[in-house]
């Protein structure tokens, strides 16, 4: 598998929303803004400025979760506990037991026009990549688990209760990944993640390591799935060193093994070049059933027996395997005949036990949750329970506990931005997007390729060391102007894309609920509820005063201020030249577009 | 000369460094110096990276001798391609172009491209993820380094205008460390459609204005970008890019490398004064089916690349004549011996061809091929390099760009030695990390 992918879209396939009509013809665009004096490199002085902090609820929220919606908010209201503080640390342990959560509407929304999230693992092989004694497979159903998976996650992460969980799951994902668009993957991907990242996602890390080392789709992506030991491909071998376990930051390159630091338990503290190839040997002949041409040989016989056709399921490979002794960080591994997966076993223990892994999850996880260089401190605290309960089966859920109650997590703010799934997810559960994500629906066609551009779509980052986590990657412009150009529509979608009916969002509903009172539905009450809804404080004078403005507009071909304590009929729709709704939701939508609504 | 600090400089003149850019120096070296206009006449920089490891043994084949025979009979017997088979060069006869790359073998045999032979990081490295970062940053190992080649690049451009438009470009939607800690690059891709035009037909349209309106003045990095995203907008729009007719009619490739290609060159002939565009492109770490012949991932790849390359020099050269250098790079390069003879491919290895193409570029061959025998491989099976692959970018740096600071750029960096590969200005070079712009550009 190429895992540096190119991200072609096949035409047929592709089916985007149309294009909004802006008032401009794209002539008069060019024409108004030819010869533009705008210049990037004369960059205004950046006046040293503060950020204001939201409530620890609005925080928290924000950080260990795809953001506040209402009704986690009356749930976080209603739990016990006389301070604030007490009821957000009843919800974080709510949160750490995800299963005791009821999820009712996810479950009612994942029925609703799913095929194959249910499958065993053997039948989306068998329906979905190669039908027992042949047969032609369409695109659609080919792809179908794949697609299925990633409008789940749309759904979980904008609808769950189990908000934790969904972090949790996008961490893992990420920290295991496996591109969709890689070869063979996207009919096993509901495999992956359903029984391999998400049993363990607050379970035991050695756990899901093993699982992830025998998962169909990571052995297809990173290929060892053809490992053999006539030829080792090295490729697997070399991220379970370096992105899953002992990282990057212990790799001694070309040194000799010899010369590596032994920690005072005798460790090697960390791996060399001649490490990755004894690791790659002791992986050869870890495969899966249909991943090499011989396993379709019994198509050839005559009459074929479908009873012989591959099911996708783990195959150790005998025949390919290396069965000399690997010395792998400067101790020995010998084969067993008995237990034939014992090397690779006794190896994962020895990675998993490792304090270099502790080490690394624990900053990986940091660095998730609390800030892009989180204090060395915490960090250790996480790796250390990590470390001590490595064969624990909550040992995440322990780690996470002491992270989620820390002070660095409780009482830090904007040392992390939303990432472009996790804005646009924060939008959808601000303004309640009620969108279906039905698979059968062209609409979520809509919502699944537009969502591409973000840079940040679900399973599409293309290398094995997952999306980046520092906020230096997401300057980018082109990221940026889609997350909000995606922002805009969805903000404004309707059903069945169709004027008369209404929008998704429910952004009259809340206005209404949040000013219950009509006669205090002004463009400045308007703007600072949403506001301080979605920002968890009252805007700036100088923002708030353009966003009034823009609340007051009434007539579209002539937008200047009205009086902004003047009543709006929140509920007017088509009403020309105002268009009250449309102006209602491009104001809300305009403040998730400001640079303080991107702080986590 | 007395060193000054130019960080308490920006300090001491009341800009500030921003936090969450980790220290960025805002605005340019001459923004200080000059505060007007540089001269117009600057050369553009394309920088094309091959992400994932091109297998340059395949791209540039041995021919002849030794080299061939081991390369075809021992460590590549199913992947190699046959001499019956490669593309021949002018001048020689021990190297040729794969068989889908005719248009490099096209530039290279009109004096328009030189090849430098086994070019890679100082100290090797197989994992892609430290070698690329290694290269965007332009250090030879994990150094702490909050700023990326291409943004100290433009920190010591003496000659850039300090209102440049648009001068550093990232032609992908992916950011590149290469660019880190400097916001005046962009990264871009889908010019129609950088601009706020999917809200509602009325009031969709507003929602710019008011946001540029909010990040007028900004406070925080956030609000920085938010005024530079706003900023290029407005200049992207300017440009009309529905109506573009490349120069000499070049043809460039479908699909998303062709795209990139055209857009920083529809960009740089659109007086936005664009001056370095770095080009991400993956799908090069053929660990399997890497195919042979015109077949396969790799030969699909080789094309389009060969073809993107050809269409961008024939566009360029129309309209610019001299006016631009085409570096073309890889994080390393393959495996010298093939690991498998079922899904055939090869895995990570070292050395590896630089390609570098303009109308000021000594076509040729450069460097030293050191050789396939099993004694001459690095670790048993590795091209080993043998140049320096900041040899290769800073003569262009110096000869074309003229920036001199390479000390600055690549830190640690202190023994330049030029290939002869580039025509242009003879600077010598400075190499102090922390030298002062002020006095090197006033009394040197």
């Amino acid at each position: 598998m190429n895992i540096f992918r190119k991200k072609y879209i096949a035409p047929s396939e592709k089916s985007l929303a149309p294009k909004s009509t802006s008032h401009l013809k794209p002539t008069e665009r060019v024409l108004k803004l030819k010869n533009s004096n705008k210049s990037l490199s004369t960059v205004p002085e950046v006046l040293a400025g503060t950020i204001a902090t939201p409530n620890l609820t609005h925080r928290v929220m924000s950080k260990m979760a795809f953001g506040p919606n209402r009704s986690d908010l009356a749930h976080i209201q209603n739990l016990p506990g006389g301070t604030e503080m007490a009821k957000i640390l009843n919800y974080i342990d709510e949160q750490l037991e995800p299963e005791s959560i009821n999820d009712s509407t996810v479950d009612n929304m994942l029925s609703q026009g799913f095929q194959t999230l249910n499958k065993t693992q053997q039948q989306l092989f068998q329906d979905h990549q190669h039908i027992p004694g042949g047969g032609d497979i369409e695109w659609q159903d080919h792809i179908r688990p794949g697609r299925e998976t990633s409008y789940a996650v749309f759904i979980r992460a904008i609808n769950s209760k189990r908000q934790l969980q969904e972090t949790m799951a996008d961490f893992w994902h990420n920290h295991f990944n496996v591109y969709l668009g890689g070869d063979n993957v996207q009919p096993m991907f509901v495999h992956y993640d359903r029984d391999v990242i998400r049993p363990n996602l607050l379970g035991n890390f050695r756990e899901m390591l093993y699982q992830v080392t025998r998962a169909n789709c990571m052995l297809s992506y990173l290929g060892n799935a053809t490992n053999k030991q006539s030829a080792p491909n090295e490729n697997y071998a070399r991220e379970l060193l370096e992105l899953h376990t002992i990282s990057a930051k212990n790799y001694f390159g070309h040194m000799n093994w010899q010369e590596v630091p032994i920690d005072a338990q005798g460790r090697r503290s960390g791996y060399v070049e001649a490490d990755v190839l004894e690791l790659a040997r002791a992986l050869t002949g870890w495969s899966y059933d249909g991943a090499n041409w011989r396993d379709y040989q019994y198509l050839n016989d005559v009459p074929v027996n479908p009873n012989l056709a591959p099911k996708g399921l783990f195959m150790f490979r005998s025949y390919w395997h290396d069965e000399g002794v690997k010395r792998v960080m400067g101790t020995d591994f010998a084969f067993d005949a008995n237990n034939p997966e014992k090397d690779v076993n006794d190896i994962l223990d020895m990675l998993a036990e490792h304090p270099a892994t502790a080490q690394f999850l624990a900053f990986k996880l940091c660095r998730r949750f609390i800030s892009d260089e989180p204090p060395q401190s915490i960090v250790d605290q996480v790796a250390d329970i990590l470390h001590n309960n490595w064969q624990s089966n909550d040992q995440i859920k322990l780690a996470m506990e002491v992270l989620l109650k820390s002070s660095e997590f409780l009482n830090t703010w904007g040392e992390k931005i939303k990432r472009p799934f996790e804005k646009t997810i924060s939008v959808m559960r601000q303004i309640e997007y009620t969108f279906p994500f039905d698979p059968t629906e062209d609409h979520s066609g809509w919502h699944y390729w537009g969502f591409l551009d973000s840079g940040q779509a679900p399973f599409q980052w293309t290398s094995p060391n997952g999306y980046p986590d520092t906020k230096s990657h997401w300057l980018g412009a082109s990221s940026n102007m889609s997350t909000w150009r995606y922002i805009q529509w969805t903000s404004r979608f309707r059903q069945e894309n169709e004027v008369s009916l209404p929008a998704w969002n429910s952004i009259q509903e809340i206005t209404a609920a949040g000013i219950p009172n009509t006669a205090d539905r002004t463009a400045t009450n308007i703007v600072n509820f949403w506001y301080q809804k979605a920002c968890g404080h009252p805007p700036a004078p100088s923002i708030q005063a353009k966003l009034i403005d823009f609340m007051s507009f009434l007539d579209y071909r002539d937008p200047t201020p009205s009086n902004p304590n003047q009543v709006i009929d929140i509920f007017a729709t088509e009403d020309w030249p105002a268009y009250t709704e449309n102006r209602l939701y491009a104001v809300v939508s305009t403040i998730f577009l400001t640079a303080e609504y991107s702080y986590r | 000369m007395k060193k000054f600090n130019r960080r308490k400089f920006l300090k001491g003149s009341g800009l500030v460094s921003v936090a969450g850019l980790g220290g960025m120096q805002l605005g340019f070296a001459n923004q200080v110096i000059k505060g007007g206009s540089g001269d117009s006449e600057r050369d553009l920089l394309v920088y094309v990276f091959l992400n994932g490891g091109m297998d340059g043994l395949n791209m540039v084949p041995p021919r002849s001798g030794n080299d061939y025979s081991e390369y075809s009979t021992v460590l590549r017997p199913n992947l190699h391609i046959p001499n019956s088979m490669s593309l021949a060069l002018n001048g020689q006869n021990a190297f040729g172009m794969h068989p889908s790359a005719e248009g490099m073998a096209n530039l290279f045999n009109t004096d328009k491209m030189a090849i430098v032979h086994a070019t890679g990081l100082v100290e090797s490295n197989r994992s892609h993820f430290e070698a690329t970062r290694f290269m965007e940053l332009g250090t030879v190992n994990g150094s702490d380094l909050n700023t990326g080649w291409v943004t100290r690049y433009f920190n010591s451009s003496l000659h850039t205008p300090s209102d440049a438009k648009l001068p550093s470009l990232v032609s992908s939607l992916n950011n590149t460390d290469a660019t880190l800690g400097n916001p005046v690059s962009i990264a871009l891709a889908n010019p129609q459609e950088f601009v706020l035009s999917n809200g509602h037909w009325a009031w969709g349209a507003v929602m710019q204005p008011v946001l540029s309106d909010i990040s007028v003045n900004p406070s925080t990095t956030e609000q920085l970008l938010t005024h530079q995203v706003l900023n290029a907008s407005d200049i992207i729009q300017g440009i009309d890019w529905e109506n573009y007719t490349p120069g000499n009619n070049a043809e460039y490739p479908l699909g998303l490398l062709g795209d990139q290609l055209r857009t920083l060159a529809q960009m740089f002939k659109s007086d936005v004064d664009l001056e370095v565009a770095y080009v991400p492109t993956g799908g090069w770490d053929t660990h399997e089916k890497q195919g042979t012949g015109t077949d396969g991932i790799f030969a699909n790849l080789t094309s389009e690349l060969s073809a993107g390359l050809y269409a961008l020099y024939q566009d360029l050269t129309a309209t610019h004549n001299g006016r631009f250098t085409i570096v073309v790079q890889s994080e390393f390069g393959r495996r010298a011996y093939e690991n498998d003879n079922d899904d055939i491919g090869t895995d990570h290895g070292y050395g590896n061809p630089m390609f570098v193409i303009g109308d000021n570029v000594n076509g040729g061959f450069y460097g030293q091929f050191p050789g396939l025998a099993p004694n001459e491989l690095f670790e048993d099976g590795d091209v080993e390099a043998t140049v320096d692959y900041r040899d290769v970018v800073s003569e262009i740096l110096l000869k074309r760009q003229r920036n001199r600071f390479l000390g600055y750029i690549f830190p640690g960096y202190t023994d330049y030695t030029p290939l002869g590969l580039a025509n242009g200005a003879n600077l010598s070079p400075v190499y102090d990390f922390d030298y002062d712009p002020i006095f090197a550009s006033g009394f040197d």
